[in-house]
């Protein structure tokens, strides 16, 4: 099935660690596509760097809960609290959508319930696949065009 | 046993042990799995500057070149060789890059540390040409990285070898004073005494003389933490007790946490 995942990080040293989080990937899943890291600027709250954000396609065999484990465990291997002077890395994996799954449970929620309106998410999706549709909300173009 | 400094005084066909020499009875043990796959056993002994990531932890590695010999020999060794860094980098020598993996643990804590070592690894077998070759699984992520480049040298993996009281056998040991030495049981014991992974960082605690690095429990494949597909998950652990880092690693019974 195909998985639309999402990526991003603003600590440390974000294109690295998209860098990392995208060959780790690499090692479980088939990933078709990869777009480009666009910037994005932090939405409200405290002050914060900018983020780097992505989105990758692949394919996976794997049931949703074992992706979604997948990718929490490359989250926990990346975020592992530091002991010596790197500092913080962290990354976000997010699982937007998984062939034609729909799941309203509270540990999976599938299509990602705000992916539609994250244009964070939507940007880089355009770029590597500009038909795709968000399952119960229509065709990423469209949707991309009323977030702005 | 032939003491050489050039591999073309090597044997055409041969099981490999390359070491950093401080030889132990670990290599030992490495030593004699190599006999179980060729007449020839070659040893190498290298300090490889391109995999330390810290001057001074190569001024100290320990380099017990008279020892070594005695110890190759005893354990049937064939040939014994100390490459010269000429040979092993010549000019415009260029590194190879190792995996993802090599980010992770050990290579989080040692940027670049990965790359010298299948840079010089893969130089290695390239100058020995080995039918196969024998590491230990102390360096639990190096093997993993190891086979990655290994190409047509079979990689054969050897358990870890302890002292009586369960410390890993490592040439960096001898470097801990009587309380370090002491303190250092509580790796084996937080290994071998914990059912998770929240556990095994609750005994390791214990120690105020060790600092910690990681305690994780790992898929053997990716690296990354295990999930219901895993087949095959291991305990590893790394900190420092006067300032000597210390690792070590176990198989545990695959379940999700």
């Amino acid at each position: 099935m195909k998985a639309v995942i999402a990526l991003g990080a603003n600590i440390g040293n974000p294109q690295e660690q998209m860098d990392l989080a995208v060959a780790l990937l690499k090692q479980s899943l088939d990933v078709s596509a990869v777009s480009s890291y666009f910037t994005t600027a932090p939405v409200g709250g405290p002050a914060q760097p900018d983020y780097l954000n992505a989105v990758c396609i692949a394919e996976s065999d794997l049931p949703a809960s074992d992706l979604l484990a997948l990718l929490h465990g490359i989250e926990k291997v990346l975020g592992r609290e530091r002991i010596e002077h790197w500092g913080p890395r962290t990354i976000d994996l997010d699982l937007i959508q998984y062939g034609g799954l729909l799941s309203y449970a509270d540990e999976l929620l599938l299509p990602h319930p705000r992916a539609h309106e994250r244009r964070f998410v939507l940007e880089p999706w355009a770029e590597i696949e500009p038909d795709a549709i968000l399952l119960t909300h229509g065709k990423i173009s469209d949707l991309l065009e009323q977030s702005q | 046993m032939k003491v050489v400094t050039s591999a073309q005084e090597l044997p055409l066909s041969c099981a490999f042990v390359p070491t950093m020499g401080a030889l132990h009875a670990g290599h030992g043990s490495l030593f004699s799995i190599a006999k179980n796959h060729s007449e020839n056993i070659v040893a190498s002994i290298y300090v490889n500057p391109r995999q330390f990531e810290n001057e001074d932890d190569l001024k100290k590695y320990p380099r017990t070149p008279d020892c070594d010999i005695e110890l190759a020999q005893s354990f049937g060794v064939t040939h014994l060789w100390f490459p010269t860094d000429e040979e092993i980098y010549p000019a415009g020598f260029t590194h190879i890059t190792a995996g993802p993996i090599s980010q992770l643990y050990e290579g989080a804590s040692r940027p670049g540390h990965f790359d010298g070592v299948v840079t010089v690894v893969r130089r290695l077998f390239d100058l020995v040409k080995p039918t196969v070759a024998i590491f230990g699984e102390k360096d639990f992520q190096q093997l993993a990285l190891i086979r990655e480049i290994a190409g047509e040298v079979e990689i054969i993996a050897a358990p870890i070898i302890r002292e009586s009281d369960g410390l890993a056998m490592s040439s960096r040991n001898i470097r801990l004073d009587d309380a370090g030495r002491d303190a250092a049981r509580v790796i084996f014991k937080a290994l071998t005494q914990s059912n998770s992974e929240q556990e095994l960082r609750e005994i390791l605690a214990t120690e105020p003389l060790f600092t910690l690095d990681y305690a994780d429990y790992i898929d053997e494949e990716t690296f990354l933490p295990p999930t219901k597909s895993t087949q095959f998950t291991r305990a590893i652990v790394a900190g420092w007790i006067n300032g000597v880092r210390l690792l070590d690693n176990i198989s545990v019974k695959s379940e999700t946490k």
